[in-house]
């Protein structure tokens, strides 16, 4: 898989392309800013970007906002967002109304490598990747406190895995339980939050996201 | 010594003689010493300084200089220079008040030129320009004489001329400097006279007796057949003593004098010409809100600063050393030493904590995304790590300024932490809002924290929120707290912000 690597810490950036490099990812460039990934994007042909989100000149929001940028114009590019703090606000610019191949993750969580890697062959693939205190952050922040009161504790561990953009079989591995069980509990979430439960797993967890982040001002 | 010496560095030198001194450099030691020359030049330099200081000082007549009252300041009186400044003020002082005349005498004019027609305003315009100069010319000129430095009135304010003239009209403190210069010549006459006596009488006697010494009439003239004559008396033993008598009081006696009259003087500006209590003041609070504000942008400045560099420098090594951990383990096969790899385990979970602690650290110093996307963003962000649910409601259109926004940050979070720890409560809430000043007074942001928990809280010393009692003070910000034991909770902050 063909990825590029944005970050403006010389450190941090050798150690990502050789830990990509060493688990069989095509690092096709490593750049250090905004405009730089953009015009990389541009010329050669890659499956997902790894993003830094605090870059030169202003180190507030350049890669969120090279993100946005990629994502208008390559649609198919898989992004995934590394951050040394994790907001929700960032979240939810970066979803927009869309989650599709879109990752958000703090940056220490590279470390567990096999995740890391399996969430960028994700986000690459068109799912999604948001790291489980973004997640956190989001069910606390939606106003749909209520209905979300009403799920059992099950269900909250279920949608949150949801949420992270894990797929049936990660949910199944994370808590210990059968694929089955893992389907019959998305279906009365669903129920719950009189979510429609059709279309694949891509489509449920926008579902899922669109609904944590409605009702905000 | 006077205490009012200005030492440069080094001791001060304990110059003989009363008054005031401005470099006090012993010679050796203070600006220059050792800078260039060798010491037999710096030696000179500093001789040549303190002469020059005390030639400036001595002929200055400083109202605050010894007190007559003790022997050493008695025995001053009589070796301090004769205060040529204060007499010399004192004689010119008659011609300057007969030409400050002109200034209320223009006043009149233009008050009568103000009901005859339009061409008042301009007069009084010309009125209210040279009385400026006047009273800032006259202050400098007492300031030359006594080394008092009073506040001099502000140049007049106004858009045009005629809004100067209506501004300077209505202000009493332009009335009171044209009574300070109807009175000024006065009492410049009045000063002259009396010193021409306290100065005139020893000369005139010391003259006569010295004229007597070579002449045995008993009558002596002074000054020619136009000039007066003076009796003296005749043993010349005694004309000797009437010539030293008469000289020490002419040495004397002007001092003594010229203290008083000075200070009468300085009483009268001080009451009338210089600019009031309360202007002074005013600049005073002025200079004061500038220099607070700085100092509070400088310290959240600087926090964001820390910030910053605790980002780039050691959290981004923590995360490479994670990183490096992570691959690490991650090369380990399945038949890798088990010790090996739950070392590395550990060893990558103790990085974790290290990277979470420092996150919390900075978030408490300064979180980006409060400058990023505001004090919405920022709390949300508290709220969802609360261990009590909290709903956040923030409308503060436009952000207000960052020093303001930190400041309300902190207070809710101080708020969330009591709630979190003290507080048993079930849920809490947040609100921030801009509430409009009135009258085209400045907008004030209110942030209230309220939770249904078990009350109780107070602003004892040493808690959080005295603590931020304290940082509001820096933004004039205001706390208000209502927490009766068994809740609800109620901690209101408010802070007053000019509308960006």
């Amino acid at each position: 898989m063909r990825v590029v690597v944005a970050e403006d810490s010389v450190l941090l950036r050798e150690g990502l392309v050789r830990l990509l490099a060493e688990q069989g990812f095509d690092v096709v460039a490593a750049v250090g800013d905004g405009e730089d990934l953009l015009r990389v994007v541009g010329v050669h042909d890659v499956d997902a970007a790894v993003v830094d989100v605090r870059m030169p000149p202003t180190f507030t929001d350049e890669g969120l906002r090279a993100a946005l940028v990629m994502r208008r114009r390559w649609p198919g590019v898989g992004i995934l967002v590394l951050s040394q703090y994790v907001e929700e606000r960032y979240a939810t610019e970066l979803i927009a109304d869309n989650p599709r191949g879109v990752g958000y993750l703090l940056k220490e969580r590279v470390a567990d490598v096999a995740e890391f890697c399996a969430a960028l062959r994700r986000v690459a693939g068109g799912g999604t990747a948001l790291d489980a205190d973004v997640v956190a952050q989001l069910l606390v922040r939606s106003r749909h406190v209520d209905p979300l009161a009403s799920l059992t504790p099950r269900e909250r561990d279920v949608l949150r895995s949801m949420a992270q953009g894990r797929s049936n079989a990660g949910i199944a591995a994370d808590l210990v339980v059968g694929e089955g069980a893992v389907e019959k509990h998305i279906g009365a979430i669903f129920a719950k939050l009189g979510l429609s439960a059709e279309g694949g797993e891509h489509r449920r967890v926008h579902a899922v996201l669109t609904y944590l982040g409605e009702g905000r001002a | 010594m006077s205490d009012d010496m200005l030492a440069l560095s080094g001791p001060s030198a304990s110059v003989p003689g009363p008054g005031p001194r401005l470099a006090g450099a012993r010679p050796g030691s203070g600006v220059g010493a050792g800078s260039s020359g060798g010491p037999a030049a710096s030696h000179a330099h500093g001789a040549v300084v303190a002469a020059v200081a005390r030639l400036a000082a001595s002929g200055r007549d400083r109202l605050v200089a010894a007190d007559p009252g003790t022997p050493q300041g008695r025995a001053r009186l009589l070796l301090r220079p004769l205060p040529w400044m204060g007499m010399a003020y004192l004689s010119a002082g008659v011609v300057v008040g007969v030409a400050g005349l002109a200034l209320p005498l223009l006043a009149v004019l233009a008050t009568v030129g103000l009901v005859v027609s339009w061409v008042g305003v301009p007069m009084w315009s010309l009125t209210v320009r040279a009385l400026h100069v006047a009273t800032c010319g006259e202050l400098a000129r007492l300031r030359l004489a006594t080394g008092l430095d009073l506040p001099a009135p502000h140049a007049p304010v106004g858009v045009d001329r005629r809004a100067r003239v209506e501004s300077a009209l209505a202000d009493p403190a332009t009335w009171r400097r044209l009574g300070f210069w109807v009175l000024r010549a006065p009492i410049a006459y009045v000063d002259l006279m009396l010193l021409g006596a306290v100065v005139g009488v020893p000369f005139l006697l010391a003259w006569a007796s010295l004229l007597s010494l070579f002449d045995h009439n008993d009558v002596v003239m002074v000054g020619g057949p136009a000039g007066a004559s003076v009796w003296v008396p005749a043993p010349w033993p005694v004309r000797l003593l009437l010539l030293t008598v008469s000289l020490a009081a002419l040495r004397v006696v002007p001092p003594l004098v010229v203290r008083p009259l000075l200070a009468l003087d300085v009483l009268v500006a001080r009451a009338l010409l210089a600019a009031g209590e309360e202007a002074r003041l005013a600049v005073r609070v002025d200079e004061l809100a500038t220099s607070r504000e700085r100092a509070v942008d400088a310290a959240e400045k600087e926090r964001a600063r820390i910030e910053r560099d605790l980002h780039d420098g050691a959290q981004q090594r923590l995360v490479a050393l994670t990183m490096l951990l992570g691959r690490a383990q991650a090369r380990l096969g399945p038949t890798a030493d088990p010790a090996v790899a739950g070392l590395l385990t550990e060893a990558r979970e103790e990085t974790t904590a290290a990277i979470a602690e420092l996150r919390d650290l900075t978030r408490g110093l300064h979180p980006p995304v409060l400058t990023d996307r505001g004090l919405d963003a920022a709390l949300s962000a508290v709220a969802a790590r609360s261990p009590v649910p909290v709903t956040v409601d923030v409308d503060v259109d436009p952000r207000p300024a960052p020093a303001i926004e930190a400041v309300l940050y902190f207070a809710v979070c101080e708020g969330l932490t009591n709630i979190a720890k003290h507080s048993q409560a079930r849920r809490a809430s947040v609100v921030v809002e801009r509430v409009p000043g009135l009258g085209g007074g400045c907008d004030v942001v209110r942030a209230i924290v309220a939770d249904d928990g078990c009350g109780g809280a107070n602003q004892a010393a040493g808690s959080g929120l005295a603590g931020l009692a304290d940082r509001l003070a820096g933004v004039d910000g205001r706390l208000a707290l209502s927490s009766p034991p068994g809740g609800p909770t109620l901690v209101t902050v408010e802070v007053p912000c000019a509308s960006s």
